[in-house]
């Protein structure tokens, strides 16, 4: 098969693998992409629960509880955005590689010095103020925090720095917590 | 006329010519952010991948012994699933998944996200590139095998950029530039699923594509359900080995104290299994049934007009007697037979055999020849003829002529102007005439290849063909079903045992209760286990004598 019905059937199947990629998306968008409103605690994953602020909702696109990875929104625009993974040995270096992880991969930097950060259930590791790179741009705040094996990022934005977090949002960093399995 | 077949005449060639241009540099820049991420692991990890992939590369060159891919498609099935398939099968799965999330839930999607769509928009992705080779290179891709193998060159290519793209990602997960996080990684995807991957996946598709799209011998319905069927197939395969449920059986009997990876295996292996004997079975048809054109009057019975240097009418010709059509169709009687030439009449002996065995595969895959150019009518006859040249001034010679035979003529005596001097006296044209091929075809010098062969094997071992070799008597015969009897029963008591003892002691497999399973159970049923797997492994090296 040469000619016009060999390029007419090739460029068929590439516009259909366009459309498989496209199609999805066009869905995506048109349906809401904020789930109802949460209640008590939300599993992160690999043992990980944070208590969702009140009034918080799951950014259902973004969001896998159970999986590792959850984006919380709260209020007017605040995304609370937390991941947990494994780690094994000493968890200075974890911490430690998770800040600059956040810092290069949000395009952040950080105003201050990090300060030591306890959590209720015992977890311990840091948070700190970032701001943008260029002006224009959300400054945040971040958390990292281990315990039982497992490393817990936060990372809130916008927020102009951690000491003027809201309540809430406060009190659900400090929940985090993780179960032994 | 028709003009030869070159893919630079094909649209479809230059649209995925085009495409891959464009995903190159999208996967390389993909690549590059990766190794700026984590550049020692970028580095260590690359070798791994490389051996890897050309490891399948060449169990798939051993599997199609009987066929000469073109480079330049090889390449372009490697690279579609290197780049076009990766971007599309990343892309359509990152869109459907987020679909998923907001339909079902983001629970459901983070549980069986991996496992109901992934293998989705891969496999379409991968499958795509079959049917952009098929409509790309038709002559190269005439029978099932042929998409069989080109979607296990796709699918080769999907996983390497895949595999190595996952273990960067975890080289950057916890620590910075993990080499041994990276390394961990690769080990994990390439040997735990072990044969059970892309390349098998893509496999089954190819095959079930090209069995659709050339089978026209078969009914419309029959040719779209097995394409169907061998869809669906190697989305089972793909969603079994991303499911959660794999890990669950390795779970479950991790639980019981038994040998979880077993577990993992058994739902990972199944379906794996079935197409791969399926497969294997399908080359084995294929290749026997084009072997089998060989012999007797062969592929070439039908006189080729060509000129008598390369190629001759008269009786058929054969490419192969029965016993070498037998050894070409299987790999390991033509490994057999290379080894006891070489044993026999040295290393000279073995490479003549090999030149033989080529000679002979290249008729497989012989292009037609080109047709011939039809009679024409003869060009019509000069409408003018000049006046002859006049006879010499000078004639009749001075000197004497002698012509050997005859009375020597003395000077002086006019001779006769000589033979055909002037325009005979009639133009017979002939009513048509047919242009002479005057130079060699694909068959031709087939031919030529083939005979230049026997004559070097006759020298080498005084015989025009080679040595034939007895092939050890049937394993099925001696020990191997008696060995795969005992195997699957086995592999039945693997299963039976625990599932009865947990029920009779546990009250259930999701039993929370602390009563285990005595020792010797658990180690009879962890080595049964292994023993099973074993099994499935010969039913894999002997796929039609079990």
């Amino acid at each position: 098969m040469t000619g016009w019905r060999n390029a007419l059937y090739g460029s068929g199947v590439l516009v259909g693998l366009l459309a498989l990629v496209v199609v999805p998306a066009v869905f995506s968008a048109v349906l809401p992409r904020e789930g109802p409103p949460l209640q008590g605690r939300v599993d992160i994953g690999y043992g990980a629960s944070v208590v969702a602020p009140t009034g918080a909702r799951l950014d259902l696109v973004d969001s896998r509880p159970g999986g590792g990875e959850i984006v919380l929104l709260v209020g007017d625009g605040l995304r609370v955005r937390l991941s947990a993974q494994f780690f094994q040995g000493d968890p200075l270096p974890v911490i430690t590689h998770a800040r600059h992880k956040i810092v290069r991969d949000e395009w952040l930097r950080p105003s201050g010095p990090p300060e030591p950060l306890v959590t209720e259930s015992g977890l311990s590791g840091e948070w700190g103020s970032l701001l943008g790179e260029y002006a224009g741009e959300d400054s945040a705040c971040y958390a990292v925090l281990t315990g039982g094996g497992v490393a817990v990022t936060a990372l809130v934005t916008p927020a102009p720095n951690c000491a003027e977090l809201p309540v809430p949002v406060r009190d659900a960093l400090l929940s985090i917590q993780v179960e032994e399995p | 006329m028709t003009r030869p077949y070159s893919p630079v005449r094909i649209p479809t060639f230059w649209l995925l010519t085009a495409t891959v241009a464009i995903g190159t540099p999208i996967i390389l820049l993909l690549f590059g952010i990766l190794t700026w991420t984590a550049p020692r692991a970028a580095l260590v990890s690359l070798a791994p991948m490389a051996a890897y992939t050309l490891l399948w590369l060449a169990a798939i060159r051993y599997v199609d012994h009987l066929a000469r891919r073109p480079w330049w498609l090889v390449l372009l099935a490697f690279a579609w699933g290197a780049t076009g398939a990766v971007l599309v099968g990343g892309g359509a799965g990152l869109t459907l998944d987020n679909l998923l999330a907001q339909l079902a839930s983001p629970e459901f999607a983070a549980e069986w996200g991996a496992a109901l769509v992934a293998p989705t928009a891969e496999e379409i992705a991968k499958g795509a590139g079959v049917v952009l080779l098929l409509l790309a290179a038709r002559p190269h891709l005439s029978t099932v095998t042929a998409g069989m193998v080109y979607g296990a060159i796709i699918g080769v290519g999907f996983a390497a950029v895949e595999d190595i793209s996952y273990a960067m990602i975890a080289a950057d997960e916890t620590l910075p530039d993990d080499v041994g996080e990276a390394l961990r990684t690769l080990a994990l995807r390439a040997t735990l699923p072990g044969v059970v991957g892309h390349p098998l996946f893509t496999a089954v598709v190819g095959a079930g594509v090209a069995y659709c799209a050339l089978r026209r011998d078969r009914t419309r319905a029959r040719r779209w359900g097995v394409l169907v069927g061998a869809s669906t197939l190697a989305w089972l395969m793909h969603a079994a080995v991303n499911s959660p449920l794999a890990f669950l059986a390795a779970e479950a009997l991790d639980r019981r104290g038994l040998a979880p990876l077993a577990g993992y295996f058994l739902v990972v292996g199944v379906p794996a299994a079935i197409a791969l004997q399926r497969l294997l079975v399908l080359r084995r048809n294929e290749t026997s049934l084009r072997v089998r054109g060989f012999t007797g009057a062969g592929i070439a019975a039908e006189p080729v007009a060509s000129a008598p240097a390369f190629g001759a009418e008269g009786p058929a010709f054969v490419v192969a007697t029965e016993e070498e059509a037998r050894v070409l169709a299987s790999r390991r009687a033509r490994t057999r037979t290379v080894r006891v030439t070489r044993r026999r009449f040295g290393t000279a002996g073995a490479r003549a055999v090999r030149r033989l065995h080529q000679a002979q595969v290249a008729f497989l895959d012989l292009p037609p020849d080109p047709p011939p150019v039809p009679p024409q009518p003869a060009p019509p006859p000069p409408t003018y003829f000049p006046p002859p040249p006049p006879v010499p001034v000078a004639w009749p010679p001075r000197v004497a002529a002698v012509v050997p035979g005859t009375a020597p003529v003395p000077a002086g005596v006019p001779w006769p102007p000589p033979a055909g001097w002037g325009y005979p006296a009639q133009w017979a044209a002939p009513a048509q005439w047919t242009v002479p091929r005057w130079w060699p075809t694909e068959a031709g010098r087939a031919r030529a290849e083939l005979a230049a062969a026997r004559a070097e094997l006759s020298r080498l071992t005084g015989c025009a063909t080679p040595p034939v070799v007895t092939a050890p008597s049937s394993p099925a015969s001696h020990w191997l079903t008696p060995a795969a009897v005992g195997l699957t029963v086995a592999g039945l008591l693997h299963w039976v045992v625990p599932a009865v003892a947990a029920l009779v002691l546990a009250g259930g497999l999701g039993s929370r209760s602390e009563r285990r399973i005595p020792g010797l159970i658990t180690a009879v049923v962890a080595a049964t286990g292994y023993v099973w797997l074993a099994g499935v492994v010969l039913a894999l090296l002997y796929p039609g004598q079990l």
